[in-house]
Order: C-alpha cells, then sequence, then structure tokens
C-alpha cells in the first residue's frame, strides 16, 4: 500500500493506493497520528485508487472521523469502488461518514 | 545523567586525585564517582547502587583482589557493567589474566587521566550500545509474549465443545493469524425452545483487541440470555461496548436465536459480513443483513431484526472475512463468490464437514501465504 497526501488550499488530501490490509492499516494509522498531531481540521481520503480495505483499516477511517469530529474538523471520503463501498455499507458505517462519487464533490463540501 | 564510576583502590590518595582531576565534570554533573577500598567493598557499592555504570579497579589490593572482583562481577550477570583495569605498567601478567576474565579494557598507573579520560568515554559508548540493544531485546520479547497473550485468551474463549442434541447439530472452529485479529464465534442455550448463536470480528489487535473480544463475547453472552429479542441485545451491547472502546476498536456481529420447536431463526446484524443459509439440495443465499451498524461505533442506535424460516436439515453457515479475503501469494483474495460456491459442494454435509472442507478451500487458495487475518467458522444445522 502506498499513502500520497498533498495540499488543496487548507485541505489535506489523503490518497489510499493499493491494499490496506491488516498489515498495512499501521501505515494508515502513523498517517492518522501524523495528520492529527498536526492539527489539520480538514481531510478528503481519497479512495479512488483504494482496491481492498480490512477491518483493521475500517478502523484507522473511524479514527479520523471521531477525531475531526471533536476537534470541529471534517472528514469526506470520495471515489470510492464499488467493493470498498460494500465494505462500508456491511460495517453499517455509510451513514456516519460523508462519501461523494468524485474528489471535486468532496472538495466542494467545504 | 551523570555518569557513574566505581573506583576500587586500596591507595586513598586515588580517590582525591580523581575528585580533584575531575572536579569540573563532576560539578557539571557529568561524572559521579563511588569509592571502595577492595573487591569487598566493591560489591557492597554496586548492591548501595545498581545505577552504577561502569567500574574502575586496580588488580593488587588487600582482602579480594581486582581479578576476584572481575569473576564476582561477572556472575552478576549484568552484560552491561564494564570494568577496565588499573594495572602497573609493564605488568603483562596481570594484564592478561584481567583480559581473559572479561576486563574491557585497562590504563596504566600511574594514572594518566586524559587517557583515563577516552577510555571511559569509549567504555560509556559502548555501554551505551549494549543498553540499546538489550532494550530492543526486551521489546522484542515483550511484544511476542504480548501476541501469545493475546493470542491464548482469544482461543480459550471460544467454545470447543458442541452440544450434542438431537435437535441441533453445532461446530465451530477458528484458526488464528499471527499478529491475531481478534475474531471469536459462541452460542449458548437461552431456554427450552431458543439457543443463540454469536460471531464477530474485532478490528483492533495484540493484548487490547483480544481484552475487547473477551469483553464483547461476554457482553452479548449475558445480554442474549436474558432472552430479549436479537436486535434488542445488539442495542443494549452496543451501548454498553461503546462505553469500553478506546482507540475507535469496534466489532462486527451477527446473533441470531433459532427457535427449536418451529426453526424459525431471527436475527440482528451489526455489520457483520452476512452467513448463509444452505439447503440439503444445494441452493445456497446469503441472509440479507439487517444494514446496521457494528457495535462500538455509536451509542443510541436502534438495531434491525430480519427472520428466515428453516427446515429440518437447513444449515446456517456463520463465518469471519477472513474467509473470503484470504489472500493467496499474488494478493487474490478468496471471494464471497467462491465461498458461495464451495457451499453449494458441501451441501448436505455435516456442520463439521462443511467447516472442515470450507477451510481446505481456503487453505489451497492460500497456497501457503502468510495468514492475515483470522478464518473463522460457525456453523449449525437445524435438524427439527
Amino acid at each position: 500500500m502506498e499513502i500520497k497526501e498533498r495540499k488543496e488550499g487548507e485541505i489535506t488530501i489523503i490518497e489510499l493506493v493499493g491494499k490496506v490490509d491488516t498489515a498495512s492499516s499501521k501505515l494508515f494509522q502513523e498517517k492518522f497520528s501524523e495528520i492529527s498531531s498536526r492539527k489539520e481540521k480538514n481531510v478528503v481520503i481519497d479512495c479512488e485508487n483504494l482496491d481492498f480495505v480490512a477491518s483493521s483499516g475500517l478502523r484507522v477511517f473511524l479514527m479520523f472521523l471521531k477525531h475531526l469530529n471533536k476537534i470541529g474538523g471534517k472528514l469526506v471520503l470520495c471515489s470510492m469502488n464499488e467493493l470498498i463501498y460494500e465494505v462500508f455499507e456491511v460495517s453499517g458505517f455509510t451513514p456516519i461518514f460523508t462519501i461523494t462519487d468524485n474528489l471535486q464533490a468532496a472538495l466542494a463540501e467545504f | 545523567m551523570a555518569i557513574k564510576i566505581l573506583s576500587v583502590d586500596d591507595e586513598p590518595d586515588l580517590e582525591l586525585l580523581i575528585m580533584q582531576k575531575f572536579r569540573r565534570d563532576i560539578r557539571k554533573g557529568i561524572y559521579e564517582f563511588v569509592f571502595a577500598n577492595n573487591g569487598y567493598q566493591a560489591l557492597d557499592r554496586l548492591n548501595e547502587h545498581p545505577d552504577i555504570d561502569f567500574i574502575l579497579s586496580d588488580i593488587n589490593m588487600p582482602e579480594m583482589d581486582g581479578l576476584t572482583l572481575l569473576d564476582r562481577v561477572k556472575e552478576l550477570n549484568r552484560p552491561e557493567l564494564k570494568t577496565v583495569m588499573v594495572t602497573a605498567y609493564g605488568d603483562m601478567d596481570n594484564l592478561r589474566t584481567a583480559m581473559n576474565r572479561g576486563a574491557f579494557d585497562f590504563v596504566n598507573k600511574p594514572i594518566d587521566f586524559k587517557d583515563l579520560e577516552i577510555t571511559i568515554n569509549k567504555t560509556i559508548e559502548q555501554i551505551q550500545q549494549i543498553r540499546e540493544s538489550l532494550r530492543q531485546r526486551d521489546q522484542l520479547v515483550s511484544i511476542q509474549q504480548d501476541l501469545n497473550v493475546a493470542k491464548s485468551i482469544q482461543l480459550s474463549l471460544v467454545p470447543s465443545e458442541f452440544p450434542d442434541r438431537t435437535d441441533l447439530e453445532v461446530f465451530g472452529m477458528m484458526k488464528a493469524a499471527k499478529d491475531v485479529g481478534g475474531d471469536l464465534y459462541d452460542f449458548f442455550q437461552i431456554d427450552d425452545e431458543h439457543f443463540g448463536f454469536v460471531i464477530g470480528d474485532v478490528a483492533g489487535k495484540g493484548v487490547p483487541g483480544a481484552i475487547f473480544m473477551a469483553l464483547s463475547r461476554t457482553i452479548i453472552r449475558t445480554t442474549g440470555r436474558d432472552g430479549k429479542s436479537a436486535e434488542l441485545c445488539m442495542a443494549e451491547a452496543n451501548d454498553l461496548i461503546c462505553e469500553e472502546s478506546i482507540d475507535s476498536m469496534f466489532v462486527t456481529a451477527f446473533y441470531g436465536i433459532l427457535n427449536l420447536k418451529t426453526g424459525l431463526f431471527r436475527y440482528s446484524n451489526a455489520g457483520h459480513c452476512p452467513p448463509y443459509l444452505v439447503r440439503k439440495d444445494g441452493s445456497v443465499e446469503m441472509l440479507p443483513t439487517t444494514k446496521n451498524m457494528a457495535l462500538g461505533v455509536m451509542d443510541g442506535m436502534p438495531y434491525g431484526l430480519k427472520s428466515v424460516q428453516l427446515s429440518p436439515t437447513d444449515t446456517i453457515f456463520l463465518y469471519t472475512d477472513g474467509v473470503p479475503e484470504a489472500m493467496n501469494p499474488e494478493s487474490q483474495i478468496y471471494t464471497d463468490e467462491k465461498v458461495g460456491a464451495q457451499l453449494k459442494e458441501l451441501a448436505g454435509k455435516s456442520p463439521k464437514e462443511v467447516s472442515e472442507g470450507m477451510a481446505e478451500d481456503v487453505a489451497r487458495h492460500a497456497n501457503g501465504a502468510d495468514q492475515s487475518d483470522d478464518i473463522t467458522i460457525l456453523c449449525f444445522e437445524f435438524k427439527g
């Protein structure tokens, strides 16, 4: 798995590439720690090139959401393929996350 | 922190000399000295000051000499505690003996304090390296213990004995992954007519994950045995688990209650992968999910209830995502489709045969690849 990060104005865009499985979710969690310690408030996680997410990866998504809600920030997920969306849906997570079809729509949420 | 050095010498002058030569560094807190007149005293000092970094010792001393002290220090089994010997110039015999007995280095008498300082620094550097590697070793050992503890908690909490009944046959199995995923399964009789089945998957690893798994299992079991309907159990368990969740840990869970008299199976699904209903004729269907949130995410959530009518010989196959998501060396997953197809093949077999047949096919697919998540199966046949 690879994690890319860039800034668009005040918004931090994290792009997940490949598979967030049990092993690589640690990297994702480290990214979370880094972003939360930098006190970033506006975060988009771009899932366009994300192929797979295990439950340990879902937990990191949840950490992002809870943290950003707590500090008055915002998290938007975008460009999920069908498989990833299904994982979110089966876990009952779709009602609590803001999920948009593409990056443009995600940025418009801020 | 000051470097603490034990100086062992029977000449009282040395103490004064050291305090004089190193006075600036002692004032600055770089060095701290402790003194002893012979080997016995030295061992006492080591006892009183367990934080002594190294020993600077003379060889010829009354009562216990420096060579004997070396042996005794070795017996303390502290690989990071080093001894630097102070030897008379040209005393090669004693020097060789000392080095053979494990002395770290030596300085000559009369002491050249510049040389002593260089020796001290070299020794300290070495000690720090040893400490660092000891620390890393301890850390590795504790991680390993952590994982072993987690695994034994997890395995000891899932039932390994199955009820012997005429109306119901149950089988469950768990193949724990190397770094422990935190799966659980459970079943229990609620009353004469009802039997409960639980399967779950904790998103959290190691000991915290295992403890969370143990807690979730206990909470679901306790609320389940009260005899409440499945969706009310899930709502109550969710509120209780939310109180205990740290670091956003959550558990996906499925809880179903089988009416042993009528075959009605009523269930609630908290974010867990949907179980399958397998009929004897080979028809396989996924139990429609109630689309509820995993437990421990958000409290106060309502949970839904669905039901399916079972006929005698119908089998329910519950599993965790370690089954469809098992990967082969090429990182391809087993897939839900294959789970369904394999169940078709296994239709009509006993719960044990179905579970083991599925596990075998998953292992065939994995083809020796490292198992990254627990593989857990709970299967039961309603016999009517």
